[in-house]
């Protein structure tokens, strides 16, 4: 770890002490982006006007699989439709992945010979409005050759099942398989064999924003521009180069305000290429606003996997073996650049948890049905291997007879094991992972816990506790992806910073602000370097043309990817306004310069930035002999190893179980948190509390089931439900800090992590609650027909048993 | 999402409104508060030709004392009611239960006749009015006819009101100071539809005891056995939530005998509550 | 198309419309008024919530045919009541806002629940906040923001305190 840095937050020992009130690493600054968002003139996609604009509506199949016998388009509008054929030349998005067998799968911008899914584009209507664009969509007939629908993934796999792809000969995407240990020896050694499948239902990312992509071509500069609500405008340009057959410098894409997203714009979306390459085509801007229904249907789906689960353990709950069977609904095509096999092959690499386990096989698969193709939502596998372990955790400890806090210290990775390296080769970098579930549970009441109170209240009502503890890796480098065979390896970060001629600072980075307070947080990493007031630094993203290649955000990466880039990008310039500022103060020696609220200072003399910027960009006559003019840097960071800062946490609920109605209440929600160096407490707790929000939804609301036939029942948001104001309390988060030793900073990612324990701890805590009726609820989301069916299950098999 | 086209008409009369919508014949439709119906249009799942703007009506955006009760214009909001903009005959359960609908932003422009007329088997002012026992008033081309709340709803958004003719009003008759009620919704979150409602009344000066639920397949429907029940119970205990579930789950089966056993007993244990809510809140 | 004259921020406008053209697109696309978003389009999340003769309302589902005469307010039309100031200056203070999409919204709607409940506390917050769905936050920093706000002096002085 580095330590030491300039600090001007009262002469401390090193930056990680920087006080609240500081405005560097650690203070509570409130953020730069606030005052357009607040008063509603932030730019997003739908927001740019644009002369001669057309809108998109895209035809999608009604269908969930069949052949395309025809596509019937009236004369009269046949100018205004683009299908397939009408895009010759257009690649389609193709995701290759190093799993051994992995078969990839064409994704076309618009559906060639075959639909595989409700909601695939099939045509593009193009006209001055989207209500006249949605028009002629429906004046457009498609023939439609229906084919049985895949729905089930584990009836996907049976013989006799209908086919996806039809050259793939079954709708295995891909098995990974996994042994450490030995597994029979473990299996001879329990005390315990506690077995049971997990599952997790489908769902959608829903950012408040929907997708959006508008295209035009800027004849002056010779360039396709292509705005785009995403997370990686750099990465999308050169894959959108790639499917239509452009050179990346003609093109530039542009990400503005973005409403969220959550891993949902990470993914090359087809409606990207199919704007671009209209774009391509005609001679005026077009735009497409995806609307709610589109998104639930046709945006990338996320959630859906299944653990079957068998824990060999000792009396006392020790883990001996975990033997798992993980499948993953992946839909009908990879995602680029994840591809299908990201989610199994993640599930089953971080399934094993906080925990000290040296025996584990591992079976996942991934399986293609007709259905959405599923992305990365955020915490992707996390969220699924997290329900998998933990709530088989619960079920270890009732089998044994222990608290299932106890079960958990007992089997957990202790402080003096660091670094860890579990038994899937990932590296736990620091951290004090029974603290963290102490704390938790003691705030959340230690005599709930450990008194297993269940009694019920008025109307039957019945209170449970539950925990669930992870680990998540972030900012992972080189080796990680490189592991995980992806088409690109996001291992670095690049950041330019340039002090203007007045002394103000911009910094031009590759990441994209979404929410996350990156224009803030960042020019907090610059006044830890610079002693430069944020408010004074414009952090500039989410534009290929405007920054180095950079990767984006996701894989809660930005802050230490991005704010490494940024520490050393102004490290440097930091060296050389210390040359200019000591010339100018005639100090003969440079590091007795010091940078301090926007001034260089030495002794009793000092100059404002604006003198330092001056000199390097109006007045090379002031500059030291030798040295160059201009006062710009462009550092790439990369963490110190490949492997990632690994933040953990542990959460806590207590609710409250109505069996009767099925409805649960929270009443209680604890956090207990380590992301290592809090760059700006206020933006970490909001990142905390809004994860929370959304595992939330997981747990007990969200859900796209599909009928046989394939249809999707969740197309509008009467029938999805998401988390409101009163079904998210009050959230309590506690803080402890435990640095990795790998960053800048000691800095560790943090943006996935609430969303990745809600299902677990929920699930445990209404398990909990409902245990003295037999009930079992290990699906979510958790909903009322849910509880209600499990109880009167319970009910049924218990008279079943007094018969 | 964008509504397919449509024309429009702003009607300053509701012969004028009647005329225009027996013209269409079935492809007209009424447009109130729009809270339901523009949502649907946006969808594209409700094909109209021509809408028939009724909001602007002044007598239908009205509330005044009638005999003892209140009669409710057909374009009141939902929020003219909750914050009693409208006089109230019902101890304040129109208040109550009009707070309750959706969101305020919805219930400052839908309206209760809007709500009546579409007649959402889990809306709440077509079981409110039920157990109120109100009498909905229809303007239609050969005039005005009254059609009590026990004849109004016919299935899930299916209603006695004929194809030309408009919801004018309806007719709230009052409780005695003494009466009760109760409300109990079953959501999974806030302002979402109910998969079950109850209202309760119970008004001993005037012997009237009503419980009407929502949310049922074919619209609300009043529990005799519960009603029976009502006139009996002096405070709560256990053994009268008992004795109201019975009585539910017997008046449920004969109502529909196809419902299952979790829809029954869901319902059932609405109306407990709602029972429990008007008893002992 | 329709004429349709009514008063937007204060200003008279006329436009002509189609009629199954919905408030909030004739806001956005004809008019400029790009504060108003749309993130569903039937009326469940509440980003589109604007004033219709002062009362909340949602620009999604509202016609602007059926508008005629009436007065339309939107974020752009309440960047300086002293009420909108204070709420926008408590959500930057409590991290009210991540992506910003849902903001505007969320303003219209906690303005006019500070001026209509002076009984305000955090139940009541979040219960009123039900039509209004924020993806980032978890509503966290905007019922402190709500609760914040309804201390300041144009909210307090307004109920009498």
């Amino acid at each position: 770890m580095r330590t030491t840095r300039h600090t001007d937050d009262g002469g401390g020992t090193g930056p990680m002490d920087g006080a609240e009130g500081s405005k560097g690493i650690g203070g509570r600054v409130l953020r730069n982006e606030d005052a357009r968002l607040v008063s509603g003139r932030g730019q997003f996609l739908g927001d740019i006007a644009m002369p001669g604009i057309r809108d998109v509506a895209f035809l999608r199949s009604p269908v969930a699989h069949a052949r395309i016998a025809g596509i019937d388009i009236p004369d009269d509008i046949r100018a205004f439709v683009h299908t397939a054929e009408d895009f010759e030349g257009v690649a389609p998005i193709r995701a290759t992945a190093g799993v051994p067998g992995f078969k990839s799968s064409d994704y076309p911008a618009l559906a060639k010979g075959k639909v595989r899914f409700v909601g695939e584009p099939v045509a593009l209507c193009v006209a001055p409005s989207r209500a006249e664009a949605e028009d002629i969509a429906q004046q457009i007939f498609v023939d439609y050759d229906e084919l049985p629908a895949v729905v089930d993934m584990d009836a996907a796999l049976e013989r006799g099942a209908a086919t996806v792809h039809d050259d793939w000969g079954g709708n295995l995407v891909c098995e990974l398989k996994i042994d450490q240990g030995d597994m029979a020896e473990a299996e001879a050694a329990a005390a315990h064999r506690v077995e049971g499948e997990y599952r997790l239902s489908r769902q959608a990312g829903v950012p408040l924003e929907g997708r959006g992509v508008l295209a035009y071509r800027d004849h002056r500069l010779d360039e396709l521009v292509v705005y785009s609500s995403t997370q990686f405008p750099h990465v999308i340009r050169t894959i959108l180069a790639e499917c239509i057959g452009i050179e990346e410098r003609r093109l530039r894409v542009v990400a503005p305000d973005v409403g969220g997203g959550f891993g949902v714009k990470n993914n090359l979306q087809p409606e990207e290429i199919a704007l671009a390459a209209l774009a391509m085509r005609v001679d005026h801007p077009v735009r497409w606003l995806e609307d709610r229904r589109e998104h639930l249907l046709g945006c990338a789906h996320a959630r859906e996997h299944r653990y079957h689960l068998v824990g060999h353990v000792d009396e006392r709950g020790r883990i001996l073996a975990v033997d798992a069977r993980i499948r993953v609904d992946a839909g009908a095509y990879s995602v680029w650049p994840w591809t299908a096999a990201m989610e199994a092959g993640m599930a089953a690499g971080i399934l094993v948890g906080p925990y000290d386990i040296r025996t584990y096989r591992a079976r996942a698969a991934t399986i293609a049905t007709t259905k959405t193709p599923m992305g990365p939502y955020r915490g992707v596998a996390r969220t699924g291997a997290c329900f998998g372990i933990e709530r088989l955790i619960d079920d270890i400890a009732a089998a044994v007879g222990r608290d299932p806090a106890e079960v958990r210290l007992e089997n957990m990775v202790r402080p003096e094991q660091m670094p860890y390296r579990t038994v899937t080769n990932k590296v736990f970098d620091s951290g004090d992972y029974p603290e963290s579930l102490r704390r938790a549970v003691e705030a959340i009441g230690r005599d709930a816990v450990a008194g297993r109170e269940a009694e019920a209240l008025a109307d039957g009502v019945r209170i449970g506790v539950g925990v669930a503890s992870y680990t998540e890796q972030t900012a992972h480098g080189t080796e990680e992806w490189v592991a995980r065979g992806l088409p690109v390896i996001f291992g670095y970060e690049p950041a330019t910073a340039r002090m203007t001629p007045d002394g103000g600072l911009v910094l031009e980075v590759g990441i994209q602000n979404h929410g996350q307070g990156l224009e803030t947080t960042l020019a907090q990493v610059a006044h830890q370097e610079l002693g430069i007031d944020p408010a004074k630094v414009a952090v500039r993203h989410g534009d290929s043309s405007l920054s180095p290649y950079g990767m984006g955000t996701f894989a809660s990466r930005s802050m230490v990817m991005a704010g490494g880039a940024v520490g050393l990008a102004c490290e440097r310039l930091r060296e050389k306004m210390l040359k200019i500022a000591a010339h100018l103060m005639q100090v003969a020696d440079p590091t007795e310069v010091m940078l301090l609220d926007g001034r260089a200072v030495a002794g009793n003399r000092s100059v404002g930035f604006g003198e330092i910027g001056a000199a390097a960009c109006l007045h090379p006559e002031r500059l030291p002999p030798g040295l160059d003019p201009g006062l710009e840097v462009t550092a790439v960071y990369q963490p110190g190893v490949g492997s990632g800062a690994f933040s953990y946490a542990t959460h806590a609920v207590r609710v409250a179980v109505d069996p009767e109605l099925g409805t649960v209440r929270l009443l209680d929600y604890v956090v207990a948190h380590d992301c290592g160096t809090v760059v700006n407490p206020m933006v970490v707790e909001g990142q905390i509390v809004g994860g929370v929000a959304q595992g939330i939804g997981t747990a007990l609301y969200e859900e796209i089931p599909y009928d046989e036939h394939g249809q999707p029942l969740a197309s509008t948001l009467m029938d999805y439900l998401l988390p409101g104001a009163t079904e998210v309390p009050d959230i309590r988060v506690i803080h402890t800090c435990s640095p990795s030793p790998h960053t800048s900073y000691g800095i560790k990612g943090l943006g996935e992590g609430g969303a990745i324990a809600p299902p677990a701890a929920i699930a445990n805590a209404i398990n909990e609650a409902l245990r003295p009726l037999g009930a079992r609820l290990d699906e979510t989301p958790i909903s009322p027909a849910r509880i209600r069916a499990a109880v009167r299950a319970a009910r049924a098999g218990k008279r079943e048993a007094a018969s | 999402m964008k509504p397919a086209s449509f024309d429009y008409y702003r009607a300053r009369d509701l012969d004028v409104a009647t005329a225009v919508l027996a013209e269409h014949e079935g492809a007209a439709r009424i447009l109130a508060g729009g809270q339901s119906l523009v949502p649907m249009l946006n969808l594209r799942l409700a094909p109209v030709a021509m809408l028939v703007d009724v909001g602007d009506i002044a007598e239908l955006r009205q509330g005044a004392r009638d005999g003892d009760g209140v009669r409710i214009g057909a374009c009141v909001t939902h929020a003219a009611i909750e914050d009693g903009a409208v006089p109230d005959a019902t101890r304040g359960l129109l208040g109550r239960v009009a707070a309750g609908i959706a969101y305020r932003a919805i219930r400052t422009r839908g309206t209760i006749g809007g709500s009546l007329a579409l007649a959402d088997p889990a809306a709440e002012w077509p079981v409110t009015m039920l157990a109120l026992d109100a009498t909905v008033r229809v303007h239609g081309p050969h005039g005005k006819r009254d059609i009590a709340m026990r004849d109004m709803v016919l299935g899930a958004y299916t209603t006695a009101v004929e194809e030309a003719e408009i919801v004018e009003s309806i007719a709230v008759p009052a409780l005695s100071a003494g009466a009760r009620h109760g409300v109990f919704k079953v959501c999974r979150k806030t302002g979402e539809y109910a998969a079950s409602i109850g209202v309760a009344v119970s008004d001993r000066e005037a012997g009237r005891h009503a419980l009407a639920l929502g949310g049922l397949t074919g619209g609300p429907a009043r529990l005799g056995r519960v009603e029976r029940r009502l006139s009996e119970i002096e405070a709560w205990s256990a053994e009268t939530g008992e004795a109201i579930r019975e009585a539910a789950v017997a008046d449920l089966a004969e109502r529909d005998d196809e419902m299952s056993e979790d829809e029954r007993g869901l319902h059932a244990a609405t109306a407990v509550r709602t029972v429990k809510d008007m008893i002992a809140p | 198309m329709t004429r349709v004259a009514f008063t937007l921020n204060g200003r008279p406008v006329s436009v002509e419309v189609e009629p199954r053209t919905h408030l909030a697109d004739l806001l956005r696309d004809a008019l400029g008024q790009t504060a108003t978003h749309l993130g569903c389009e039937h009326g469940v999340c509440g980003a589109c919530t604007i004033l219709i003769d002062g009362e909340p309302a949602r620009s999604c589902i509202a016609l602007p045919v059926a508008l005629q005469g009436r007065d339309v307010r939107t974020l752009e039309g309440l960047r300086e009541d002293p009420q909108m100031l204070a709420l926008m200056e408590a959500f930057r203070e409590e991290h009210g806002l991540q992506c910003g999409f849902c903001t505007p919204g969320m303003l219209i709607t906690l303005r006019d629940l500070l001026r209509r409940r002076p009984d305000i506390d955090e139940a009541t917050v979040r219960l009123e906040l039900g039509g209004n769905l924020c993806r980032c936050t978890g509503y966290q920093g905007i019922v402190r923001a709500a609760l914040r706000a309804a201390r300041h002096p144009s909210f307090a002085d307004a109920r009498g305190e």
